[in-house]
């Protein structure tokens, strides 16, 4: 029953632990007018580990978008490395870097703009395969449909447009297309956050079946903590550029070290910190990234910037048990205790009459 | 459709108090369709006092947008208004000319929208247009406009207000573009707000900051705010009251933290429980069955092909031949739903149990 | 791969499958959703198109028979529409004037679209110097007056037919190229085209299959708004002697040749004026329906 051209086995567990990707001191630099540059990644550095789920969160504009557009060659890297199964894609050109591409794929963030609204949803999944010479397009046609199924639709889908389809659908299909090439690294770029509540849970189960099936290793990108909190192994916190901290996903919800995680996990916390609560963490909108302030990068709204932070930028270190932070304060802050309170912050939302 | 709706009316519902600001009464839209018009919102009715904030939930497509913009008599041209009051101090807002509707809007009912940066003028400075908004409704005198301007801009957060009126919208962020907007919904002293999505497009740490701006100007100004998202810990965390929504029907209505903490109608426990993003022990999370396209279109309850209470406890007779009406469960709660009515219902013999 | 049979296998890439309406059904219910200027568009060319097919055999006389006996004669039962200055029946001669005009400007525009198209996607899609160049040359193109491209290629050429359609089309492509290049730029911004370079795909497949079908529908729908511009073209340089010469009958070309007689006999401007106008107006209300936004 099953079609040997898609590998239903799980990869086995035993390599496990390996680091799969590793992105070394990661650059990319807008040139805007005027001769000023936009450092949408200034430095970023991190590994996952085969069969590993890695979060990665951040502000809108924060970059996390950027390393996925580099790690896939949409765009060119400023500087640094990004090694994946040991070969740095980066590099890569020509017929080596079309062979790559089918090791790393992309779930993009908005379904209906991943799909050529000309082409029927078949064609979007047959077609990529053909380019890649996976098969003939009759045998093809029959992987196709299996993978359909497999993510929960059925044949008839092949048939229709995007604009026959919810956007729940359609993004099964944009995963659907990617497995098809058989990729060992799946980038998801935000893959639930055009969709509402019930489709975005489909998804994530659909996401983690996959991973099992297919033996995936993983870059979830996403804004919202709880979808990381369910889905990853490991969480990295990304702002303006730079990664603040990175942890276990139980190590970062349950000790947060820098300033601006908390801020995170209390706002999706809403409910249960209270507005005040939630509000009471950061101060203020992300200033332009074309001017990031000098030293810490968060202290024009964080409550605890004090004299090196404004002079200063914090090098990423250990906290123990690989928890990295990016904070001058990290040993003295006490970010963990929920009763937690800032009284009289200078809020900009709370200043007026 | 108009067959249906004497039924409708029939809502078990309160006379309207004495303080309602708006009141929205058996309100229907709808939209050309195939061959027939397309019912989108179906006998829907509301009220917002003052000072309160009254979130409206639902899954995408299930009609708030459109409630939103028919209150303003904003509709796109295709939908057309069908039937139903709304009643805004007592005051028909649908049979008003459009003199009257233009004071109405930007006047005493404001809005704000997701996309701050789309509703901004691109090419006028920020200043002018909250003055303009100013302006529209209440003739300062020349010299004080940008005074008031920049003591509206401050007193919504923005910081160092009068260096920022001369930016245009790009130049602001998200977060401060939809102060923008909110300052210049606040120029005309509504008494009600409509905010559809006001922090969809922000980031989480900003979004909280504009919902207690909201929270603030809502406890300042005795404002009733009628806030449209799909955000269930956004409305346990501000909202007074929520109306859940589900194909163009109010289907549970009641105050938010208890709704939010003990829903009793199917839809509003499935949709809370999906937006827990809680896994079972399996390592699932709970997603609601059947797409939302399969809609049966039957007399009987609309929920009935996704309806988890339905496929634990067997289709009871009344879910398959009529639509059940809103009623009241508990002091201030409302579902539209036959196993919280009735006490024959096969899920209330089988009390407790839900999927 | 004995096991492909038990898997259902539909043919999806054939055209029409249970559940999807016909290619006429679904141009009916398109048709329906346009303004009504499409369906007469389209009804008004079609009727203009078979007479202009049919012409040749229903002509009541042969339309290059003079008869200066019956110069400039007003309609009547035997003349329909009257005789112009050399005796020759107006009717006859409109109903086989327009097939040289109509003609040539289709062909012409079927050039210039498929130059102009191809240019301009491969313009925007190679970018840097390639870009640079073919825009620079398109600007000079543009910025020289039709009428000295024709003379020049007539120049070079000879008249006829071939350089008519030679110099319109040098004349002709540049918009197009223009459109398209904007075009393909868009749709390259577009994240399905960044998911097919993920996915491996060539970058001539890119064009071929996600960037061409993409910008046919606004590029048609131009196509048809330049037709009527085209035809005027054609006449125009008919009337000053590039085009169809004499005794040919064409539409431009009557017109030229009624100047002179305009006042005694007035409909020998008005008639092909009209000709003219009513199918340039028909295609123009074709590319109008085409061009509005697909409804929802
Ligand atoms: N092509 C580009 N030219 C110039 N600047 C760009 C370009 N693409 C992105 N940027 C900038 O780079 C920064 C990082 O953008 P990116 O899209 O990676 O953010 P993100 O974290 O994915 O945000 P979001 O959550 O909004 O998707 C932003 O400031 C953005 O404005
Ligand atoms: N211009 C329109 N013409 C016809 N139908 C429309 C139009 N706009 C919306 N609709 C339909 O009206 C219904 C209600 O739409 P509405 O925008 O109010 O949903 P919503 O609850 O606001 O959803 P979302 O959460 O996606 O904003 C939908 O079924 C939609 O398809
Ligand atoms: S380094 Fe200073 S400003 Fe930066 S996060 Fe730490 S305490 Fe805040
Ligand atoms: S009425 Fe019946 S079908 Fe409808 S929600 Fe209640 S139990 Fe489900
Ligand atoms: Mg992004
Ligand atoms: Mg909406």
């Amino acid at each position: 029953m099953i079609d040997s051209r898609i590998d239903m086995a799980p990869r086995s567990h035993a390599t496990v632990g390996r680091p799969f990707v590793e992105v070394t001191d990661l650059k990319k630099h807008y040139m805007m007018r005027a001769g000023l540059s936009l450092k949408a990644l200034d430095g970023v550095s991190f590994s996952i580990r085969e069969g590993e789920v890695l979060g990665l969160v951040g502000e809108s504009g924060c970059g996390k978008s950027t390393i996925a557009r580099v790690l896939m060659r949409l765009t060119s890297a400023t500087g640094g490395e990004a090694r994946i199964d040991q070969r740095n894609v980066l590099t890569l050109n020509g017929p080596d870097l079309r062979r790559m591409r089918r090791t790393m794929q992309l779930v993009f963030q908005d379904p209906y703009a991943a799909l050529d609204p000309r082409m029927t949803l078949g064609n979007s999944m047959l077609l990529p395969m053909i380019q890649n010479e996976l098969g003939t397009r009759d045998t093809l046609r029959a992987t196709v449909l299996q993978m359909l199924e497999e993510v929960g639709l059925d044949a008839s889908f092949a048939e229709r447009y995007p604009r026959e389809c919810s956007g729940g659908q359609l993004q099964r299909v944009v995963i659907g297309r990617a497995l098809l090439l058989k990729p060992r690294f799946l980038v998801c770029d935000e893959p639930t956050s055009a969709l509402d509540a019930s489709m975005r849970t489909q998804i994530l189960n659909l996401l983690v079946d996959l991973k099992q099936r297919f033996g995936l290793t993983l870059l979830m990108i996403s804004h919202d903590l709880r979808v990381v909190k369910h889905m990853c192994d490991r969480i990295a916190v990304m702002y303006l550029g730079q990664i603040v901290e990175i942890a276990d996903r139980d190590e970062l919800f349950a000790r947060p070290r820098h300033p601006y995680t908390r801020a995170l996990i209390s706002s999706a916390l809403i409910d249960e910190t209270g507005l005040d609560g939630a509000a009471s963490y950061l101060k203020g909108d992300l200033p332009s990234p074309l001017a990031p302030p000098p030293g810490c990068r968060l202290q024009t709204r964080c409550r605890f910037a004090t004299q090196p932070c404004t002079s200063e930028m914090p090098l990423l270190r250990d906290a123990g048990d690989g928890h990295l932070v990016r904070c001058h304060h990290w040993e003295k802050l006490d970010l963990t205790s929920v009763t937690y309170r800032a009284a009289g912050t200078p809020d900009a939302a709370t200043t007026g009459p | 459709m108009d067959k249906r709706l004497p039924d409708t009316a029939d809502d078990a519902r309160p006379e309207p108090a004495r303080d309602v600001l708006l009141d929205i009464r058996n309100l229907h839209v709808s939209v050309p369709g195939k061959g027939s018009s397309k019912t989108i919102i179906d006998g829907l009715s509301l009220q917002l006092r003052s000072g309160e904030i009254v979130a409206l939930v639902g899954e995408s497509g299930s009609g708030k947008s459109m409630t939103a913009l028919s209150l303003m008599r904003l509709l796109p041209s295709a939908a057309s208004i069908t039937g139903g009051q709304v009643l805004f101090r007592g005051r028909d807002v649908l049979g008003m000319s459009p003199a009257e509707l233009n004071h109405l809007r930007g006047g005493h009912i404001a809005m704000i929208f997701q996309q701050p940066q789309g509703m901004l003028d691109p090419t006028s400075r920020v200043g002018v247009q909250v003055a303009e908004a100013l302006w529209k409704h209440r003739r300062p005198d020349r010299s004080s406009v940008k005074e008031r301007v920049i003591k509206l801009l401050a007193d919504v957060g923005i910081p160092a207000p009068a260096s920022r009126i001369d930016c245009y919208a790009h130049e602001l962020s998200g977060g401060m573009a939809q102060r923008v907007m909110i300052a210049a919904a606040m120029s005309g002293e509504p008494q009600l707000l409509i905010a559809d999505e006001p922090t969809t497009a922000l980031d989480v740490t900003v979004q909280v900051q504009i919902l207690k701006l909201l929270d603030e100007q809502r406890r300042k100004r005795n404002l009733a705010i009628l806030l449209i998202t799909h955000d269930l810990s956004i409305v346990s965390a501000i909202a007074d009251r929520v109306a859940v929504m589900y194909a163009g029907r109010i289907v549970e209505e009641g105050p938010a933290r208890e709704i939010l903490k003990q829903p009793r109608h199917p839809y509003t426990r499935a949709l809370v429980q999906c937006s827990l993003l809680k896994a079972d022990a399996n390592g699932r999370l709970y997603s609601i069955p059947a797409a939302p396209t399969a809609l049966a279109t039957g007399q009987g309850c609309r929920f009935l092909p996704r309806c988890p209470t339905a496929a634990a406890n067997g289709i009871s007779a009344h879910c398959l031949e009529q639509e059940p009406q809103l009623s009241i469960y508990d002091a201030s709660c409302m579902a539209r739903c036959w196993a919280v009515a009735c006490n024959d219902h096969p899920a209330m013999a089988a009390s407790g149990t839900h999927a | 791969m004995s096991t492909e049979t038990a898997l259902p296998l539909l043919p999806f890439a054939g055209r029409t499958v249970a559940g999807r309406p016909s290619a006429l059904r679904r141009f009916l219910s398109f048709a329906r959703s346009r303004h009504w200027t499409f369906g007469v568009g389209i009804a008004l060319f079609a009727l203009i198109a078979a007479l202009l097919i049919a012409g040749p055999w229903v002509t009541p006389y042969n339309p290059a028979s003079q008869s200066l006996l019956r110069r400039l004669a007003s309609p009547s039962a035997a003349h329909w529409l009257g005789t112009d200055h050399l005796g020759r029946d107006l009717l006859s001669r409109i109903l086989v004037g327009g097939q040289f005009s109509v003609l040539i400007a289709m062909v012409t525009l079927f050039l210039c679209v498929t130059i102009g198209t191809v240019v301009g996607i491969i313009s925007a899609r190679s970018g840097g110097w390639v870009d640079e160049i073919i825009m620079r040359l398109v600007d000079l193109l543009i910025s020289f007056p039709d009428v000295v491209i024709a003379i020049f290629a007539i120049a070079i050429l000879g008249p006829g037919y071939g350089t008519l359609i030679i110099s319109l089309t040098i004349i002709g492509w540049t918009p197009f190229a223009r459109l398209s290049r904007g075009l393909a730029l868009v749709i390259s911004a577009k994240e399905y085209i960044s998911a097919a370079e993920v996915l491996g795909c060539s970058r001539t497949f890119i064009i071929v299959r996600h960037i061409i079908p993409n910008t046919l529908r606004p590029i048609a729908a131009i196509t048809f708004l330049r037709f009527g511009h085209k035809l005027i073209t054609v006449g125009g340089l008919s009337f000053i002697g590039l085009g169809v010469q004499p005794p040919q009958a064409d539409w431009a070309l009557m017109l030229a040749e009624a100047q002179p007689y305009v006042e005694r006999m007035p409909l020998l401007v008005i008639v092909p004026g009209l000709a003219i106008f009513l199918t340039a107006l028909s295609v123009t209300w074709i590319g109008q329906g085409l061009e509005l936004k697909e409804a929802r």
